[in-house]
């Protein structure tokens, strides 16, 4: 009897885990990378905006004050300091998003957003470490 | 010896991780919030000629980075795909990939750009402030838009042909692209502006 009961309550528990670990296998997928960066940051009046330093592969940038924005992914470099890893701009109201090469799919850095070249620009921007672009 | 009362808060106890999992997984799951505002495109039309006519079975031949699902292959320019997509948020999207350079994209509202058309500048990486970096226009144009005048830091013009409405080409040394929209605009982009402020950034803090 005590046999029987504490297999049952372990088979239980095996089941619960198995099934567990297979829904967040399957969010994962479903998401990208698990815990995937995904971090938004915005500036109401200023020409340009920075991102917290994070896994990123991507980054994406609007200026909704009109006149266009470009955005750059910066890669920390181990010894210090920052490298352009490549910018995209687009026009006013349009959202231009940048993304990494496949050698490096993704690297610890983060996005910035420049407004075209007005100082008092709202501009916003998103960085992500997703597999797809756009 | 465990007795059936005993096994029932020992059973909801061992819920409680599955619990945590799921609300993981759930957030895990939340969708990217689109950066623009809704504007005139909440109920976008697909008017673009290469949303119809382009192959939609056609795929990224890149591995690490690929368009988003739905999007249509529009041209192939050496080892470069200019795809079209229309977006979640109702936008028309101009989106390139490269293997050697990662890609980009630049989405606009479907209406604007049925009207307008829109234009992208991608640069590659930049090791040492000032330098030049690799420069790739890529356009999604109005229909009827047949070609877009590249013209270069030199002065020297020349043309570029459009297919399924979308164009690209690959030179640092452009310093605007221009096309005529159908309701008689020029819609000309100063690329040579854009890509000497990204060239004269120093870092976050410059």
């Amino acid at each position: 009897m005590l046999l029987s009961r504490t297999h049952s309550l372990l088979a239980r528990r095996i089941v619960l885990i198995l099934g567990a670990s297979a829904a967040l296998a399957g969010a994962a997928f479903a998401a990208g990378p698990a815990f995937a960066t995904n971090e938004y940051f915005e500036c109401g009046s200023c020409g340009k905006v920075n991102g917290a330093e994070n896994w990123i592969r991507n980054a994406q940038g609007i200026n909704h004050s009109g006149t266009g924005a470009c955005v750059t992914m910066w890669w920390h470099m181990p010894g210090g300091g920052y490298q352009n890893e490549g910018s995209a701009c687009a026009g006013g109201g349009a959202t231009a998003t940048v993304c990494n090469a496949p050698t490096y799919p993704e690297f610890w850095g983060h996005g910035e957003v420049q407004s075209y070249g007005e100082k008092a620009a709202y501009i916003r921007g998103r960085q992500d470490n997703y597999a797809w672009c756009g | 010896m465990i007795g059936d009362n005993e096994m029932k808060p020992r059973f909801l106890r061992s819920l409680l991780p599955v619990a945590v999992l799921a609300c993981v997984a759930a957030a895990a799951t939340v969708g990217t919030e689109a950066l623009a505002t809704p504007h005139d495109s909440h109920h976008p039309t697909k008017t673009l000629t290469v949303f119809t006519h382009a192959s939609r079975t056609a795929r990224a031949r890149l591995a690490a980075v690929a368009p988003p699902p739905g999007a249509v292959l529009a041209t192939v320019v050496g080892d470069t795909e200019v795809f079209a997509d229309q977006n979640e948020n109702g936008e028309d999207c101009v989106i390139y990939l490269r293997p050697s350079e990662g890609g980009g994209s630049a989405c606009d509202a479907a209406a604007h750009v049925e009207q307008y058309g829109e234009v992208l500048i991608r640069t590659g990486k930049i090791t040492v402030t000032g330098a030049m970096p690799k420069v790739t226009v890529a356009a999604l144009v109005p229909n009827g838009v047949t070609s877009l005048t590249f013209t270069d830091r030199s002065g020297k013009s020349y043309t570029v042909a459009v297919k399924n409405n979308a164009a690209e080409r690959e030179d640092n040394q452009v310093a605007s692209v221009a096309y005529t929209a159908p309701n008689g605009s020029t819609q000309t982009t100063n690329v040579a502006a854009l890509v000497n402020q990204i060239r004269q950034q120093t870092g976050p803090n410059g």
